[in-house]
């Protein structure tokens, strides 16, 4: 939140982004985590547990965890870039106002899939018998979560409004 | 900044504090950006400082307490938050693990902690209680966002419909503390938007 004079850092806020967009690679690629079965194991990716849950004949699950965890991280990345592209030549500041203050507070809920895998890590050890490890999938999304987190933090919106006094005019 | 003057914080417009902030009653917001300035309800500092000392006595069985037991061919076992914190708290996994303990133990602590305070200051009148008040409102402002314990309930339940089909979930103690402390955090939050408290502070002890 701004609420000093100052507006925010727009290079750090750059910077944080391009490190959540690289992080966002082997946190959808590399497996999240591993359930261990009678000796077996099995590896899933975000995506493969997406499916899973399809195929267990629970879609809306399945559907919640879809948002959170692939489109709101992809989403907000695009958004917040969109956002600081345009602030020197910002026409409706309004709208790119409005999609900051959406994109700030949905962007939390992406940590659900890192407290689901630590969840059933937790609970599920019953030795060899069955088993779930967290995968280093689950490090690079934490990572990613966070430093997009960061990257909204460190713009602030007064930016938007700067160049343009009164350009609410134009939407 | 005197009371009946301030800036919004989205946009930075100087604008004018309606004449009786107290009583008027609907959402304020911002006219240049559509900035949430006040909340469409009164602040009670009273009640909800008591809502905030309830969710601290449910706050530490929440953490401690099983969130949930499992049951899986004749063995058993239970797990709360503080177990799932520690359990990523090895190896490489060891920022997520930090991440988790900052997001679901540290956090909320300083926004019941932070919010606690504040609301005192603005039910006392001694001018010593706000000394520290632009320490502790920045410590709610971040708490707010930073806390997670709403998104993590969601998890719970994400992570008992998945293990529903290879054991025998029941819910634990822990679990029940944990969505009643949730639910009035939401409430007191809800209720004591930052801004509205910051202002309510500025016109009980007078800058």
């Amino acid at each position: 939140m701004a609420t000093e004079a100052t507006p925010g850092h727009r290079p750090l806020a750059w910077a944080l982004l391009i490190a959540a967009v690289v992080w966002l690679v082997p946190a959808n690629l590399l497996p999240i985590m591993t359930v261990i079965e009678t000796g077996k194991g099995k590896a899933s990716t975000i995506a493969d547990g997406i499916w899973q849950l399809f195929e267990a004949g629970m879609p809306g699950i399945a559907i919640i965890v879809f948002i959170a965890s692939l489109l709101v991280p992809f989403f907000k990345v695009l958004v917040l870039a969109v956002i600081y592209w345009r602030v020197p030549h910002e026409s409706n500041p309004r709208t790119s106002t409005r999609a900051y203050r959406l994109v700030y507070w949905i962007g939390r809920w992406s940590m659900l899939d890192v407290f689901v895998v630590a969840l059933l890590a937790a609970v599920v050890e019953f030795g060899n018998l069955a088993r779930v490890e967290p995968g280093p999938g689950i490090l690079a999304f934490a990572l990613a979560v966070v430093l997009t987190m960061l990257s909204a933090h460190a713009f602030s919106p007064q930016q938007l409004w700067i160049q343009n006094p009164d350009g609410a005019d134009h939407g | 900044m005197s009371t009946d003057a301030l800036q919004c914080p989205d946009c930075g417009t100087q604008l004018a504090a309606p004449s009786q902030p107290q009583r008027a009653r609907g959402t304020w917001r911002c006219p240049r950006c559509e900035c949430q300035l006040s909340g469409a309800w009164t602040l009670r500092p009273d009640s909800l400082l008591a809502l905030t000392v309830t969710t601290s006595v449910l706050w530490l069985p929440a953490l401690i307490l099983p969130l949930m037991r499992l049951e899986n061919l004749g063995l058993d076992r239970e797990a709360s938050l503080l177990d799932c914190v520690l359990r990523l708290m090895q190896g490489i996994y060891l920022p997520v693990g930090l991440l988790l303990l900052f997001t679901l133990v540290l956090m909320p602590l300083l926004n019941l902690l932070s919010v606690g305070r504040l609301l005192w200051a603005a039910r006392t009148d001694t001018p010593a209680a706000t000394s520290l008040a632009p320490f502790w409102m920045k410590a709610y402002r971040h708490s707010r966002e930073w806390a997670m314990t709403d998104i993590f309930l969601l998890g719970i339940l994400i992570a008992m419909t998945k293990l529903g089909d290879m054991a025998t979930v029941t819910p634990g103690a822990g679990l029940f503390c944990l969505v009643v402390a949730v639910l009035l955090r939401l409430i007191v939050e809800t209720l004591a938007q930052p801004d509205q408290l910051q202002r309510l502070l500025e016109a009980r002890h007078g800058h």
